[in-house]
């Protein structure tokens, strides 16, 4: 397919993709008939419309985005330092490896009420939840990715009169770039999940509030804004993120690594 | 010329942990700016050697000299070219920048550093791709990119391992004729494994022949005046008879 004949495919199957799904709606709630369970998606649109207007909408969004965005610009860096770290030299990941695989397995959302008791009911400690959960991410997809870097890279390197510490900045760290952006990737989608855990417990703004606020007044339409919201949000990120990489630095996306 | 080093393998031997003796005795002398071809049958040690050589993996017994001096460990004074070019170039920097890879710790002026990593792209004729990125290049075109990101070194010894082995028969051949002009020009030394007899004869004068392993030996140290031109050149099938039936004869013991 032609570059203009894919992008006109993928316009008319995702407006296909949203027709059938708000058609689908639409026929639920007329047969469903309880506005206060299941609005229509009309419903719902002109309450998103008056949500946008009044300002309200995007004071909710802004939080959120602005949440992820802290706990990410400090847990990427430290997940992807400290997952090369534990890929290239092995007495690091001696040491730090029980502790990864316990984290692991303890969500983010198990944290919140230690969150709380430590750093009360504040932004800090909802900056806490994304950066714990977004480091682990990165670390884990760095880590993988060291371990995969090409044994022929690094004697290369090594034959061109590299030392143990320039390979890891020079070799290590670029060779591993494209686990961290994808460990960055999954690491969006994770921390939107963890935004609206900390965001039900005594946020006053955000998406995760919307949907516990619009429960608290029966507001069914507020709840589907906050859901959808997060939703398209989550998908919004993932999509500009995947653009940035392709188009603003080429040189570090994946598919310049398949067949090489 | 007088710049390079002369290569000693003095009376080496190679196993690993307690597996079986890869290689014994290996006694080659290689004197600066010989083109030598080492030859063997798959699983004989060629890479060994190339290893060993490198600096990658160390003699079991024996030493490695490099005029007098001992062999510790890799270098860029001995540059490593690798068969397997979809892993062996640098896939976040384009063609210029792999071949300005080694060459940052040498000449620290950007514009002199520039000047000589275009210079060697021109001798490998890649001056036409400079700023494309390696999942943009074709085989041979990766192998043009690594041969001059070794040369751009000035080695005393570029080693080859089995280079051309994995491209088709028309860019090996233009690539055996680019290297032989390339050495011409430039005289250091060159140390080509190849398990091809014909490609040894075409492109030096002096294949040496490993015996099948383990246990491996150099069993035949083939020299003549000049390389061959071309395969029908006089002589050309008796010098392939001969070094065919050294590797036979050592298959059978
Ligand atoms: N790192 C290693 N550890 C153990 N055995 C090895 C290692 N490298 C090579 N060998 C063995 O050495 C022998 C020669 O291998 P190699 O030098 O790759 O042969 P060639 O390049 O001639 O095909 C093989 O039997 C191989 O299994
Ligand atoms: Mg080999």
């Amino acid at each position: 397919m032609t570059a203009p004949k894919k992008i006109i495919y993928r316009v008319v199957s995702g407006a296909i993709s949203v027709a059938v799904f708000v058609v689908i709606w639409s026929i639920a709630s007329t047969l469903f008939n309880t506005p206060i369970l299941l609005p229509s998606p009309t419903d719902v649109f002109h309450s998103a419309m008056s949500m946008l207007y009044e300002g309200e909408l995007l004071i909710h969004i802004g939080s959120s985005v602005k949440r992820l965005i802290v706990g990410m610009a400090v847990g990427v860096p430290v997940g992807a330092l400290i997952g090369c770290a534990m890929g290239w030299f092995p007495t690091v990941n001696a040491l730090l490896d029980p502790y990864v695989r316990m984290a692991n397995s303890i969500p983010a959302i198990a944290l919140i009420p230690f969150s709380l008791l430590w750093f009360g009911v504040s932004e800090f400690s909802r900056y806490a939840l994304i950066f714990y959960t977004v480091s682990l991410c990165v670390l884990l997809s760095a880590r993988a990715g060291v371990r995969s870097v090409s044994e022929i890279q690094i004697k290369a390197a090594q034959s061109l009169g590299l030392g143990e510490k320039e390979m890891f900045v020079r070799v290590v760290i670029p060779a591993v770039f494209p686990s961290i952006l994808s460990g960055v990737r999954t690491g969006i989608g994770l921390g939107v999940m963890v935004i609206v855990a900390a965001e039900m417990v005594g946020a006053s703004d955000g998406l995760g509030y919307l949907i516990m606020e619009g429960r608290s007044h029966f507001a069914v339409d507020r709840m589907i804004i906050g859901i959808l919201g997060l939703g398209l949000l989550s998908l919004f990120l993932d999509r500009s993120f995947t653009y940035i990489v392709e188009h603003v630095m080429p040189r570090w996306s994946t598919k310049r690594r398949v067949g090489n | 010329m007088a710049e390079w080093k002369n290569l000693v393998i003095k009376d080496v031997t190679k196993r690993f942990d307690s597996g079986p003796c890869i290689l014994s005795g290996i006694d080659i002398r290689i004197s600066r700016g010989s083109f030598v071809c080492v030859l063997g049958p798959s699983g004989s040690g060629k890479s060994t050697l190339a290893d060993l050589i490198a600096g990658f993996v160390k003699p079991s017994t024996g030493d490695i000299l490099l005029d007098h001096e001992k062999v510790t460990g890799p270098g860029p004074d001995r540059v490593v070219i690798f068969q397997d070019f979809s892993n062996a170039l640098f896939p976040w920097l384009t063609v210029a920048e792999n071949v300005e890879f080694g060459l940052k710790k040498i000449i620290g002026d950007k514009a002199a550093r520039r000047r000589k990593v275009l210079d060697t792209l021109g001798m490998v004729k890649l001056s036409d791709h400079i700023d494309k990125f390696p999942s943009e290049l074709s085989g041979g075109m990766k192998q043009r990119t690594q041969i001059a990101r070794g040369i751009v070194m000035n080695p005393d010894i570029l080693l080859m391992d089995e280079p051309f082995g994995a491209l088709d028969a028309i860019t090996r051949r233009h690539l055996q004729d680019e290297l032989v002009k390339i050495w011409e020009e430039l005289g250091q030394t060159i140390i080509f494994i190849t398990h091809d007899i014909g490609e040894a004869l075409l492109i030096s004068n002096r294949v040496l022949v490993l015996s099948s392993g383990p246990n491996a030996e150099i069993v035949e140290d083939f020299k003549q005046e000049h390389r061959f031109e071309d395969p029908s050149d006089k002589g050309f099938s008796a010098a392939y008879r001969r070094i065919e039936n050294s590797i036979e004869s050592s298959l059978k013991t």
